[in-house]
């Protein structure tokens, strides 16, 4: 739980830091008195009772931090502001270059990945290569853990067309191998989304090619 | 599942999974900001988000700063919890059946009571990160029950809402359907397991104890504590999601193996601390004696350990460390303060003579940190560029400037890099967490700003593009205008109407028409044959009775050329008849195809024109202008509160500069002090033994007074 380590860390460091800052400053002034440490120490066994510094100290999220000040605030309003803007200037893009009427996106996911190590795919269209990918292992396990990647938003005019689909990548034992399939699909005025999905066939061990088509 | 309706037999995708597994992706990657655009994108394209998107763009907004945002994502979603579940709830009453896939079987209500309480946690954290401990309190109130899962972080963040009261925690919840004695004893052993498993829950109660002035039991359970192997818990997603300081890692064992020796050490650490307070000065020797050398904490316990090894009367050991303290962490209150202890254990052991000269460095060391500060303060106030004082520039700002910005760029990204400071002092100043809080905003409000610029740039082109278009447009429509004029539709129907005509003559008469179907080459022989003939005839009308014989010959030629001619014709003739009835057919499928296009084409303009369709050039223009006079007010906004936050920002420094000043002056009167003490006793000292060595002087003297 990495939140709560985090809180905790916070807050013990901090009453570690408060307890040493009470400790040095006690053993300053018993320096310059001449006192001895040990005097130190004991005043600051005390002084850890007696003191509000170190109550506060002993509750270090309670009292408001930075993040709730009102210059937080304005600042977190104004990233705010800016994303906002740039969802707005994304999907005006999109409308603008990719109406529904000629849109087509190719997504790709994986599920489970278990008997095939993705490594590159190329997709085309009608004989024409559209998009290729080279996957970072970053990237491959985000689309292990259940990500859809995006790979190609474009245009095509309306009527029957073929997509091609090769996935390169290792099996099991570390061979290459290619995993390819051909769709015939037709476009008609809505938006056409299609999904390459890579499923895991615990049958046979091997990866299987699937190819949906995403009804809207 | 990814069908979430069945209608009319078309089972529709579900959209809203989608679009979530495509943040998915991007948040795997740490791309926190393309993640939580693809979210409001489907808010936006699909009207509303579903319980999991909630949740996942209330971690996301954790993730990249927004907390307040993160907050009211958080409230909306337990409202909107609530109100599902209450509605549940009625139905049950009323016995209404439950569906089988509806989302209503136990599992997925388990899940979501689950993800509720997470939510509700995570709510809880939020507002006590931003101080508010009263609506933290409440909210923690609103926890009905505490899943073993979670019951760590229900524990912890009940004790810091309630401090220093003792929070009424609820007892753990297991399943509904198990029998009530059974359940009583499984939640007893599997609460004892929960605090027993949790470092966290354990640190916290040995620091109540400390708290209370329970000496013994602290010391016990730290003891247990720091000679512990504590397993780090497995974390869920949704965990992980709103940790704030998490690091996606793939080294997690080596994270997990640091945090766990980070428990052993703070465990020891308090124990040390404890152990000094009852003097037990040799116990704290013992235990930190074999403290690790890289650790979070080495820097208190080495001054602890220097100060119960001089109690212990080990002296050498003593001094080996206040000097490794002092020259090891020149920068920090403890490292000055080990070194005036250094110069006056040298001083009680080495005699005064060398405690002077210890003394002399330590001070000489004071006024150079003195020096330094000063020059520090100069600089710093002189830099107009505070993020630029030691470094010149974030590396993400480099990488703005050269992104392409359309279309749909990928790489037109946001990210904010942490401000580490170069300059030392600074380093030091930042350790405050309000000051480095400010700075981190600063660097986010820098990078925020650069991307305003890129926005304004994406802004200015979707314009020129759309003028572009629009250009585009108006000579398609013209150039369609001519075309009504010209009635090229109408032509090319007549010239199929004519074509078909001659199809039908020559299908109808196979024997006479088969002609029609010639070939380009049988054609010019055709016609070099009829051209033939009417030389022939008009040869036979112009020519006497002895050329009659030749003209006879010719004719038999050219009726044989003919004859085969035309045999080859015919034998052609069924082929090349399908074919062109074939041409007819493929002609006016075309024809069709051409008019469904071209009433599409004028519908099209006579929306465009009017208006009609959602995303026509006219409102495109509308929504990129609206956008565009949204971007020059950022920027002024930016602007001031960049200067806001750099005035707070020079405030916090200057009054770090004076604190350490003051601290500085302070153990410099401190050292001369104990110089003018040390010199004072060399002065007795020296008198003492001048006395020792000439006694008669002394007594002359004496007598004379």
């Amino acid at each position: 739980m990495n939140n709560v380590n985090f809180l905790v860390k916070i807050k013990t460091i901090v009453f570690l830091l408060l307890s040493i800052s009470a400790y040095v400053f006690f053993i300053q002034k018993s320096h310059a008195q001449e006192a001895n440490l040990e005097e130190a120490i004991a005043i600051f066994g005390h002084a850890k009772k007696s003191s509000s510094q170190q109550d506060n100290a002993q509750k270090p999220l309670s009292t408001p931090s930075p993040s709730s000040s009102e210059l937080s605030k304005e600042v977190q309003k104004l990233k705010s502001q800016v994303l906002q803007l740039n969802r707005e200037l994304f999907i005006l893009e999109e409308d603008l270059l990719f109406p529904a009427s000629t849109q087509i996106a190719i997504f790709v996911s994986v599920d489970v990945g278990r008997f095939f190590k993705l490594d590159s795919v190329e997709v085309k269209i009608n004989e024409q290569d559209i998009a290729g990918f080279l996957y970072t292992q970053r990237q491959r396990v985000a689309l292990e853990q259940g990500g859809i990647q995006k790979l190609y938003l474009g245009n095509l005019k309306l009527g029957s067309h073929q997509l091609t689909a090769i996935f390169i990548g290792l099996d099991n034992e570390g061979r290459s191998i290619k995993i390819a399939t051909n769709h015939t699909f037709e476009k008609e005025d809505d938006s056409l989304m299609i999904e390459l999905k890579l499923v895991d066939n615990t049958l046979n061990y091997r990866t299987q090619l699937m190819v949906e088509e995403w009804v809207l | 599942m990814n069908i979430e309706s069945k209608r009319e037999g078309v089972i529709k995708t579900n959209l809203h999974e989608k679009y979530y597994q495509q943040a998915l992706y991007y948040y795997f990657q740490g791309d926190y900001f393309t993640a939580l655009n693809i979210i409001k994108v489907s808010k936006l394209r699909l009207g509303r988000l579903d319980q999991t998107s909630q949740l996942f763009e209330a971690g996301l907004q954790v993730n990249i700063g927004l907390q307040e945002q993160a907050k009211q994502t958080l409230l909306s979603f337990t409202s909107r919890y609530k109100e599902s579940k209450d509605q549940l709830t009625n139905k049950q009453l009323v016995n209404e059946p439950i569906i089988k896939n509806e989302p209503t079987s136990i599992q997925h209500k388990e899940n979501a009571n689950e993800l509720l309480l997470l939510a509700l946690l995570s709510l809880a954290e939020q507002f006590l990160a931003q101080g508010e401990v009263v609506q933290a309190q409440q909210t923690l109130a609103e926890v009905s029950h505490v899943t073993q899962r979670l019951y760590q972080q229900y524990h912890v963040l009940s004790q810091l809402a309630y401090w220093p009261e003792q929070p009424n925690l609820l007892p753990l919840f297991l399943h509904e359907d198990l029998e009530d004695n059974e359940g009583n004893k499984s939640v007893d052993s599997n609460l004892s397991e929960v605090v027993h498993e949790s470092p966290y829950i354990q640190l916290n109660k040995a620091l109540r104890l400390i708290e209370e002035g329970k000496f013994t039991p602290a010391i016990n359970l730290l003891t247990i504590i720091k000679n512990r192997h504590w397993q780090a818990p497995d974390q869920t997603f949704w965990q992980l999601l709103f940790a704030t300081d998490k690091e996606l890692s793939l080294e997690k064992q080596t994270e997990a193996q640091l945090q766990n020796q980070a428990i052993n050490d703070y465990a020891r650490l308090l124990l040390a601390q404890l152990f000094a307070q009852q003097q037990a000065y040799e116990k704290v020797f013992v235990e930190l004696k074999t403290f690790p050398q890289q650790s979070p904490y080495t820097e208190p316990s080495l001054f602890l350990f220097a100060f119960s090894a001089q109690k212990s009367k080990q002296h050498t050991i003593a001094l080996s460390l206040l000097t490794l303290l002092h020259e090891q962490y020149p920068y920090s209150h403890l490292g000055w303060q080990a070194g005036l202890l250094m110069a006056k254990q040298v001083t009680e052991q080495k005699g005064l003579a060398q405690g002077w000269q210890v003394y002399q460095n330590i001070e000489t060391f004071f006024l150079e940190r003195i020096e330094k500060l000063d020059h520090f303060e100069t600089s710093y106030s002189a830099s107009t560029n505070l993020l630029g004082f030691s470094i010149p520039l974030i590396p993400s700002n480099k990488a703005f400037r050269n992104l392409g910005v359309t279309p749909l760029n990928d790489s037109f990204k946001l990210k904010a890099v942490p401000y580490t400071p170069e300059s030392i002092w600074l380093k030091q100043a930042m350790y405050d967490a309000p000051l480095n809080s400010l700075y981190q905003q600063l660097s986010a409000l820098t990078v925020f700003e650069q991307y305003n610029h890129t926005l304004q740039r994406k802004s200015d082109w979707i314009g020129e593009t759309i003028k572009l278009n629009t250009q585009r447009k108006s000579r398609i429509a013209a150039s369609q205008s001519v075309k009504d004029q010209q009635d090229v539709y109408e032509k090319l129907i007549e010239k199929r109407e004519s074509l078909s005509s001659v199809l039908s003559t020559a299908l109808s008469e196979p024997q006479q028409r088969g002609f029609a179907f010639a070939n380009n080459e049988e054609q010019v022989l055709l016609s070099r044959l009829e051209r033939s003939k009417e030389y022939l005839a008009y040869v036979v009308e112009h020519s006497n009775d002895s050329e009659q014989i030749n003209i006879v010959d010719y004719q038999q030629r050219l009726k044989r050329l003919s004859a085969v001619l035309t045999w080859q014709i015919k034998q052609q003739y069924p082929q090349r008849a399908w074919q062109h009835k074939q041409q007819l057919v493929s002609l006016d499928q075309n024809l069709k195809e051409l008019e469904t296009l071209q009433k599409k084409i004028s519908l099209l303009m006579t929306k465009a024109s009017t208006g009609q369709i959602g995303h026509s050039l006219s409102q495109l223009t509308k929504r990129q202008i609206k956008a565009d006079k949204k971007i020059s007010p950022l920027a002024k906004q930016f602007s001031q509160l960049k200067s806001k936050v750099s005035l707070s920002i020079r405030m916090k420094v200057a009054q770090f500069i004076n604190e350490q000043r003051n601290v500085l002056a302070q153990h410099l009167l401190n050292t001369r002090t104990a110089m003018a003490d040390v010199l004072e006793q060399m002065s007795l000292n020296d008198k003492k033994i001048k006395n020792q060595l000439n006694p008669d002087v002394q007594t002359i003297k004496e007598h004379r007074l």
